[in-house]
């Protein structure tokens, strides 16, 4: 679920409050202005919306529950693009 | 042969006719174009016909073959493009009606090097929505409907390639393009008899294509055989310097579609019996172990293989949703997300906003043991075989949640780890629907697969049944 945050719930969260207070207004996950869709759900609309919520935490669960080692990196595929000459 | 016959046969098969010039591709692409128009609107298996561009493409190689000038083994074939692949001019809707009208000014990569080989664009092809980015429940979350299995009309496809593997089967195309993040080239290949086959991530340049899962997403061939899709690799594969996550190395001269050369009796191969429990159709089984006991008198080595107990679906699941949300915020933020055709969709972005960056990255990560999980595999095979679907092909009636309700380990690790993989018909059930096989391997290794693949075919005739034809309608 998103919830709107802060500015001072952002300083509490980055440790920083100067980095976080200097964040553009407003930090959010939507664009500034767009009503979130969730807010037109139906009831039963809402219902299925959590129940997806709950499947995505309970895989996000499993997930957390492997050892993985620190240091791992992560697969993304990433390359660095060299300046061309 | 008539071009009508033609459109029945092979790539391999065709095109010694249209380079001796006893088959005209102006004709082939006239008979593909009325099959399309027929056969493939009955299954819902066409987003757009293109028709003018297909004449100006078979006119174009009829020409240059008449002046000696023969491009290779798809010039002059008919082929579809599934429509999430840009077409310069011609709507690319993505299968999503909010789309459905959206044009872009160049080719993709893709389309751009099937035409320079010579090969003819007769059709965009049906898909599900977003390639199923935001979720879907049924085979109708699509705008062009859902597309019908051509072996039996109650049933699906399959997605998200579904008119790749419907007009395929059909044989209203030469061959086709799909793509596929989990399962949408190698489900629609199974359920509707088709060879499909799953290239490496970052093989084929994805340049010009909807993304769904930037770190998922893979453009692979449908075709009647696994030579046809060995030949159609060989013209899309290979470096693009505009795709960032294009490969550098494509392993061989034809981008890991080299000739096969090494000898599939020295193949190691692993059996990967799926415990798919009550779900496993008996009759999906009965091919499958069927298939390993003629790959085994093939010559390889063939023994059980086990993959580790480790969250393949739950981590696929987890980077899926997060890409697609990212990838399909426009529609999400300005509402149109709601103009599709499933209702899921409309609170897929807020579904997936409650998954943390953390998660995100741990999923990441979890990849990575995934990637090193399978290394180790294939120090001890040089390929898997599993069956492709543990079902028969789904009731078009039916809610996908209930139809797919199982675990798919070889199919979600095998697209988080970038592995290549085919799907071939293996067998029929008593009621007429296809059963296919899978075979996966190395990241690269794509000709070792297709070697296997290809012996496997010399040595049934599985991939050479096609569908009844439907009754011509009255006029």
């Amino acid at each position: 679920m998103t919830r709107r945050i802060t500015r001072r719930t952002a300083a509490k969260l980055v440790l920083s409050a100067s980095a976080a207070l200097a964040l553009p207004n407003p930090i959010a996950g939507e664009p500034a202005g767009k009503a979130s869709p969730k807010a037109t759900l139906s009831a039963n609309e809402r219902k299925l919306l959590d129940k997806s919520v709950v499947q995505l935490r309970d895989a996000a669960h499993k997930i957390q529950r492997m050892k993985i080692a620190i240091g791992t990196e992560p697969a993304f595929v990433f390359r660095a693009r060299l300046p061309k000459k | 042969m008539t071009p009508d016959e033609a459109l029945d046969g092979t790539v391999a098969q065709v095109a010694p006719l249209i380079r001796s010039r006893q088959l005209s591709p102006v004709a082939l692409a006239e008979a593909s174009l009325a099959r399309l128009e027929t056969t493939g609107r009955s299954l819902n298996a066409v987003a757009t016909l293109t028709r003018e561009r297909a004449m100006e493409e078979a006119s174009t190689a009829e020409q240059e073959i008449a002046s000696g000038r023969y491009r290779g083994p798809l010039h002059g074939i008919p082929y579809g493009a599934k429509d999430l692949l840009a077409t310069k001019g011609i709507p690319t809707g993505w299968g999503a009606r909010p789309l459905k009208s959206q044009t872009f000014e160049e080719d993709a990569t893709v389309i751009r090097r099937l035409r320079e080989d010579g090969a003819v664009l007769v059709a965009k092809l049906a898909m599900i929505e977003l390639a199923g980015g935001l979720g879907y429940n049924t085979p109708a979350a699509s705008s062009s409907g859902a597309t019908s299995n051509p072996w039996d009309r109650s049933r699906w496809s399959c997605g998200s390639s579904s008119g790749s593997g419907s007009s395929t089967a059909a044989a209203l195309v030469g061959f086709a393009i799909g793509s596929e993040t989990w399962g949408s080239i190698l489900c629609p290949s199974a359920f509707d008899g088709v060879s499909g086959l799953r290239p490496t991530y970052g093989l084929v340049p994805r340049t010009g294509a909807m993304a769904l899962s930037w770190t998922m997403d893979k453009i692979g061939p449908m075709a009647r055989s696994v030579e046809d899709c060995r030949l159609v690799l060989g013209a899309i594969a290979g470096h693009d310097p505009a795709d960032p996550s294009s490969l550098m190395e494509t392993g061989g001269p034809e981008g890991g579609a080299a000739p096969p050369t090494s000898d599939a009796r020295a193949y190691r191969v692993g059996v990967v019996r799926p415990a798919f429990g009550k779900i496993y159709d008996r009759e999906v089984e009965a091919a499958f172990e069927e298939a390993v006991r003629a790959i085994s008198g093939l010559g390889p080595t063939v023994s059980d293989a086990k993959l580790p107990d480790l969250p393949f679906d739950e981590t696929a699941v987890l980077i899926i949703t997060v890409e697609g949300a990212a990838a399909f915020e426009p529609l999400i933020t300005s509402g149109r997300v709601r103009e599709l055709v499933e209702p899921g969709a409309k609170w897929a972005g807020d579904a997936a906003r409650s998954v943390s960056g953390v998660d995100y990255v741990r999923a990441m990560q979890a990849r990575r043991l995934i990637q090193q999980a399978f290394a180790e595999i294939f120090d001890k095979y040089d390929l898997l075989i599993s069956p492709t679907m543990p079902i028969l092909a789904a009731p078009l009636a039916e809610k996908l949640e209930k139809a797919f309700a199982y675990a798919d380990p070889l199919g979600s690790g095998g697209n988080l780890a970038g592995l290549p993989a085919l799907s071939v018909p293996c067998g029929f059930s008593k009621s007429g629907l296809p059963i296919g096989l899978q075979v996966v391997g190395r990241p690269l290794d794509e000709a070792r697969i297709l070697t296997l693949g290809r012996l496997y075919q010399e040595n049934t005739e599985w991939h050479r049944r096609r569908p009844p034809r439907a009754p011509a309608k009255p006029a």
